[in-house]
């Protein structure tokens, strides 16, 4: 298959020149932040053994670093109580 | 001639005054909302309603095949409104193959012929005024000049097939006297009326899926008729469904504010890169 450079190059200019409203950019913002609440949320879910033993309100401050800095926790056992 | 527009009391106020405008704006994918509503208001004017109805291009009927005939109609309005001249040329070619075969017969009640430029030219005032009605309530009311440029960039609705530029009142209140003498004109008769109940009523989707969308699809219908269009149907409407209507599309309108425009138009351009397609690829366009 032979890929025409100048039209890819011309359909990339259009694409980078697009403009957004500031609403549009906080749409895109809450659109992109729903998959990756949703992933916090389960791994949050499958991850609570240490809430144990914690005050009310650590049990929630926990909960929600838990489900906003799951990528970290993912690869390190960092306690965030 | 009044009740020949939908009138709002309550809707979104206008975020960008000054803004150039452009009927591509009132793509957003909302507006098929107002999808049925408009083929009512085609079908209201007795040849292109007795045309649709009695048409032996089965290939094209919404009834019998519906979910063809959401790609071609969705991908008839994204030629006339993002599309290139040759985007238009070839989908003109392909819609003219099937409208070659709708002609009235001597049994007919109406004389009729697809090629008609009067009753083309209906149709593309109907698109321009479910657009013009849809964009109000996304966007906002417009200044009598973006009121023109809207007006004088949906003509591609018409152009695309046989209309002529200058058959487009020149101005947006010439539009305005055509509609109202158009509308003077809009009758349903019987076997029309019918064919829409059934589109109305899904009854050609599978009612699993049907059923649950019904009670929304005959608001939404209802709401985005004219009253000389919802007495020609015969259906009611009253002062507690505007109220919802109206307050409906605020929050709507609100929301959509927030969708960017790949979201809002991506459909558009999807079944346009899908045309594209099909023109390389030879294969059939409707």
């Amino acid at each position: 298959m032979i890929i025409n450079i100048v039209a890819v190059l011309t359909a990339l200019r259009k694409l980078l020149g697009v403009e957004m409203t500031l609403a549009e950019w906080i749409g895109t913002a809450v659109l992109a932040a729903i998959p990756y609440l949703v992933i916090g949320m389960l791994w949050t879910l499958t991850h609570i053994d240490h809430l144990n033993g914690l005050g009310r309100v650590d049990q929630v401050a926990s909960l929600v670093v838990s489900v906003i800095s799951w990528p970290v926790l993912l690869f390190s056992d960092v306690c965030v109580a | 001639m009044t009740g020949t527009r939908i009138s709002v009391t309550r809707q979104t106020a206008r975020w960008d005054p000054e803004a150039e405008v452009s009927v591509k704006e009132a793509m957003d994918f909302w507006s098929f909302a107002a999808a049925a509503a408009n083929v009512v208001m085609q079908l209201a004017s007795p040849g292109v309603g007795y045309g649709v109805v009695e048409s032996k291009v089965d290939a094209g009927s919404i009834l019998k095949h519906p979910w063809k005939r959401l790609r071609t109609t969705s991908q008839y309005l994204a030629v006339a409104v993002f599309g290139s001249e040759e985007d238009r040329a070839a989908f003109r070619a392909a819609v003219d193959g099937a409208h070659r075969q709708v002609i009235s017969t001597p049994e007919s009640p109406v004389k009729y012929n697809a090629f008609d430029r009067e009753l083309q030219m209906w149709v593309a005032a109907c698109l321009f005024v479910g657009l013009e009605d849809t964009y109000k309530l996304l966007r906002g009311e417009m200044t009598p000049e973006q009121a023109e440029q809207f007006y004088r960039s949906s003509w591609t609705l018409g152009t695309t097939l046989q209309v002529t530029a200058d058959q487009w009142p020149a101005t947006r209140a010439g539009f305005d006297a055509y509609w109202d003498d158009a509308c003077s004109r809009v009758v349903i008769d019987e076997p029309v009326r019918e064919y829409l109940s059934d589109l109305i009523n899904l009854r050609m989707i599978n009612p699993v899926l049907g059923l649950p969308f019904r009670p929304l699809l005959k608001f939404l219908t209802i709401g985005f008729l004219a009253p000389v269009f919802r007495d020609a149907l015969g259906v009611r409407w009253s002062s507690g469904k505007q109220r919802l209507f109206e307050w409906l599309f605020l929050l709507v309108a609100f929301v959509n504010r927030f969708l960017p425009v790949f979201i809002r138009q991506g459909g558009s351009h999807i079944v346009l890169a899908d045309v594209r397609r099909r023109v390389r690829a030879n294969s059939s366009l409707i």
